[in-house]
C-alpha cells in the first residue's frame, strides 16, 4: 500500500513539475515567476513519496475495505450522480434520493429512511432558501414540464 | 491600561444581543459537533461559511460564532470520550484513559463535571494569556518583512509535520499537496493560468470550503461506511452531574497546571491540542499519582488534559490573530474564514479591526460561561444527541456538505470537485497521510508565495535575501531544529530497539 501510494505520488509530483515548467514570464520585477512555487511543492511531494517508496512502514499496512467495496462504490456513485441530477430534478428530490441511498447503506430500513431523507431535504430547502436566502435549484424538469 | 479599556469596548461589542446569540449558538453547535462522530469543528465551520457569506454577517459577529464552534467543540469532545470511550479527535484520546473507567464505575457525572469545569478553567485562564501576549507579539511582528513571513510559515509547516506524531515523509507529502492545490488557478502576479487544464471554472482557484468539505466530511462518510454495524451509541446513564467541594479541591490544582501547560503549547505552532494533553497528563501523573490510581479512574487524570486541551485551543488563536499564521487545520480554516470576511489577521489586526479582536476576546469569556452553564445542567440533553442513529446522522452530514459546497458559487462543478477530494481524502487517510497539512498548505500557500516573491523581488532575485536579517535567520534556525526533532527521536528509538 505504502509503496503503491508512494509511486503514485511520485508520478503526481513529476507531472506537476513538468506542467509547471512552462509557467514563465519575463518580468524583471518578478524574478521568481509563477513556476518556482509549484516546483517547491512538487519537490516536497517527491521527497516524501521517495521515502514512502523506499522505506514503507509496516504498521500502516494494507487496510482497504476488501470485502466491503460494494457500499463504497454505491456511495460514490450516489454522490457522483448528485451534481448531474441536481439541476434536473431539483434540490429536494436529488438530496432526498442521495440521502436515502446513504441511509440504506448505513443500515436504515427502507421506509423510515425515505421519510427521514425527504423530511430533512425539505427542511434544508426551507432553511437555506427562505431563512438564509441561499438559492437552491428547484429543478428544470419540474419547471419545464409544469409538474412542480 | 489601554488593553483594559479596549477590552471593555470589546465587551460592548460582545454584549450586543445579536453577538450574544451567536456566542450561545456557536458554543451550542460546537458542543454537539464535538460530540458526534464525523463532523467536528472543521466541517462545521466549513459548512457554515457559505451561509455566513450569503447572509452578510459583520466580521466580528461571524468570528464570534465560528470561534464559539471552535472552542465549544473541545467541550463536546470530552462528553463522547468519557461516556462511550469514543474520542472524537486525537486531542481527547488522553481523557479516555481515566474518563471511561470512571463511567464504568458509575461516576460519569463527576467525570463530566470535572471535564466541564476543567475546560472552563483552561479556557478562561488562557484568555488572560491571550490578552497579555497578543498585543506584545503583534507589536513585535510589526517588524516582520516578507522574508521573515516566509520563514515563519515554513516554521508553521515544519512544526505541524514534526509534532503531528505520524510519519514525517507523509506529512511532507501532505504539505506539498496543499501547496500545489494552492497554486491552482490564475497566478495573481503574472496572470499565468496554472494547473487549470483549460477549465475556465478553475481560473479562480480552488475554494477552500470545497476542498475542506471534500477532504474531511465526504471522506469521513466513506470511512464510516466501513464500520456501519459497529458503534451505535447506547444511551448511557449519566447520574448526578456536579462536583462536591472536596472533589473540586482534589482536582483543582490539576486544572491549573493543565491550563498553563496547554496554553504554552497552544501558542507554539503545530504543537497544539493533542500534544498538550499528553504532556499535561504525563506531568500530572508524575506530580500527583502517589497511590497508582491514574488510568483506573482518577478525576485528576480527566482534569489535567481537559484543561490543557481548552487552554491550547485558545493559545492557538494567538499566532493566528497576531501573525496571521495558523498552526493547525482548524485554525487554518478559521484563517480562510477571516480572509473571506475581508479581515486580514496579522500584526495590524489589533490596530485596524480592534472591534474584531477585542469583541472576540470578550465573547470568549462569555462563551466559556455559557459552556459551563450548558454542560453542567444540560449534559443529559446533549447526551440524547448521541443516540441519533447513524443512518440519519451520516446522510445528514453528507447533505449539509453538498448544500454548503453548492452555496459557495452556485456551481455544480464544485460538487464534482468535492466528491473528487472526498475520494482523495479517503485514500490519504487509508495510507496514513495526514489531512491537516493539506489544509494548512492550501490556506497559507498563496500568502507564502506572495511573500516569497515579494522578498525575492526586493532582493533582486537573490535567494540569500531570505536569510538577510537576524530575525529571519533565527526563525529558520528554529525551523531546522523543529525538523530535526523527529530525526533525533527516530535515531534514539533505533538505538534502543
Amino acid at each position: 500500500m505504502n509503496r503503491v501510494a508512494g509511486a503514485g505520488l511520485l508520478v503526481l509530483a513529476a507531472v506537476a513539475a513538468w506542467l509547471a515548467r512552462g509557467y514563465t514570464v519575463n518580468f524583471i520585477a518578478d524574478p521568481v515567476g509563477p513556476r518556482a512555487f509549484p516546483w517547491v511543492a512538487a519537490g516536497l511531494i517527491a521527497v516524501g513519496a521517495t521515502f514512502m517508496l523506499l522505506r514503507p512502514e509496516e504498521r500502516a499496512g494494507p487496510s482497504l475495505p476488501s470485502g466491503r467495496l460494494r457500499p463504497f462504490l454505491l456511495a460514490l456513485v450516489a454522490l457522483g450522480l448528485y451534481p448531474v441530477l441536481l439541476p434536473l430534478l431539483g434540490f429536494i428530490t436529488t438530496t432526498a434520493g442521495v440521502m436515502w441511498v446513504l441511509a440504506r447503506l448505513f443500515g436504515g430500513r427502507a421506509v423510515p429512511s425515505a421519510a427521514a431523507s425527504l423530511g430533512l431535504a425539505a427542511a434544508m430547502y426551507l432553511l437555506f432558501v427562505y431563512l438564509l436566502s441561499v438559492p437552491l435549484p428547484l429543478g428544470r424538469l419540474f419547471l419545464a414540464g409544469g409538474g412542480g | 491600561m489601554s488593553s483594559f479599556s479596549l477590552l471593555l469596548e470589546g465587551f460592548a461589542v460582545a454584549l450586543r444581543p445579536l453577538n450574544l446569540a451567536f456566542a450561545l449558538g456557536g458554543v451550542g453547535v460546537g458542543t454537539v459537533v464535538g460530540m458526534l462522530p464525523g463532523i467536528g469543528p472543521i466541517n462545521a465551520i466549513a459548512i457554515l461559511l457559505p451561509v455566513i457569506f450569503a447572509v452578510g454577517l459583520p466580521a466580528e459577529s461571524a468570528l464570534i460564532l465560528l470561534a464559539g464552534i471552535y472552542y465549544g467543540s473541545q467541550y463536546g469532545n470530552s462528553i463522547s470520550t468519557i461516556l462511550l470511550n469514543v474520542p472524537g479527535t486525537t486531542s481527547s484520546v488522553v481523557t479516555a484513559i481515566d474518563g471511561y473507567p470512571l463511567t464504568q464505575q458509575g461516576k460519569a457525572g463527576p467525570a463530566l463535571a470535572t471535564a466541564a469545569i476543567a475546560s472552563f478553567v483552561g479556557g478562561t485562564l488562557s484568555i488572560f494569556g491571550l490578552v497579555l501576549l497578543a498585543p506584545l507579539l503583534a507589536s513585535w511582528a510589526l517588524r516582520f518583512g516578507p522574508a521573515e513571513y516566509v520563514a515563519l510559515m515554513a516554521l508553521a509547516f515544519a512544526a505541524l509535520s514534526s509534532f503531528s506524531g505520524g510519519s514525517f515523509p507523509k506529512a511532507l507529502v501532505a504539505t506539498g499537496v496543499g501547496l500545489l492545490l494552492a497554486s491552482v488557478g490564475l497566478d495573481p502576479n503574472s496572470s499565468v493560468a496554472r494547473f487549470t487544464f483549460g477549465e475556465l471554472r478553475l481560473l479562480d482557484g480552488l475554494d477552500f470550503v470545497v476542498v475542506t468539505i471534500g477532504l474531511f466530511a465526504i471522506s469521513e462518510v466513506f470511512l464510516l461506511l466501513e464500520r456501519t454495524g459497529a458503534g451505535e451509541a447506547a444511551a448511557t446513564r449519566v447520574g448526578r452531574v456536579g462536583l462536591t467541594m472536596k472533589e473540586l479541591a482534589f482536582s483543582g490544582w490539576s486544572m491549573l497546571r493543565g491550563s498553563v501547560i496547554g496554553f504554552l503549547m497552544g501558542v507554539l505552532p503545530g504543537a497544539g491540542g493533542t500534544v498538550s494533553t499528553f504532556v499535561a497528563y504525563g506531568a500530572e501523573q508524575r506530580i500527583s499519582d502517589r497511590e497508582g490510581t491514574f488510568g483506573k479512574g482518577d478525576l485528576r487524570g480527566v482534569a489535567a488534559p481537559e484543561a490543557a486541551n481548552n487552554a491550547a485551543a485558545t493559545g492557538a488563536l494567538i499566532p493566528l490573530l497576531t501573525l496571521g499564521v495558523p498552526g493547525s487545520a482548524t485554525t487554518a480554516v478559521l484563517l480562510g474564514a477571516l480572509m473571506g470576511l475581508n479581515v486580514t489577521p496579522g500584526p495590524l489586526l489589533l490596530e485596524r479591526n480592534p472591534e474584531v479582536f477585542w469583541g472576540l476576546v470578550a465573547s470568549m469569556y462569555i462563551g466559556n460561561l455559557f459552556l459551563l452553564a450548558l454542560n453542567l445542567p444540560l449534559v443529559r440533553v446533549f447526551v440524547r444527541v448521541l443516540s441519533v442513529p447513524r443512518w440519519i446522522l451520516v446522510p445528514g452530514i453528507a447533505a449539509l456538505g453538498c448544500v454548503a459546497v453548492y452555496a459557495v458559487n452556485g456551481s455544480v462543478f464544485d460538487l464534482f470537485l468535492m466528491v473528487g477530494f472526498g475520494v482523495a481524502g479517503y485514500g490519504f487517510r487509508k495510507v496514513g497521510i495526514p489531512l491537516a497539512p493539506v489544509i494548512l498548505g492550501l490556506v497559507l500557500g498563496p500568502l507564502m508565495e506572495k511573500n516569497l516573491r515579494r522578498a525575492l523581488a526586493l532582493g533582486g532575485g537573490d535567494w540569500s535575501v531570505l536569510v538577510s536579517s537576524p530575525l529571519a535567520v533565527g526563525i529558520w534556525g528554529v525551523t531546522l531544529a523543529v525538523l530535526a526533532l523527529p530525526l533525533v527521536g527516530a535515531m534514539r528509538a533505533r538505538r534502543q530497539g
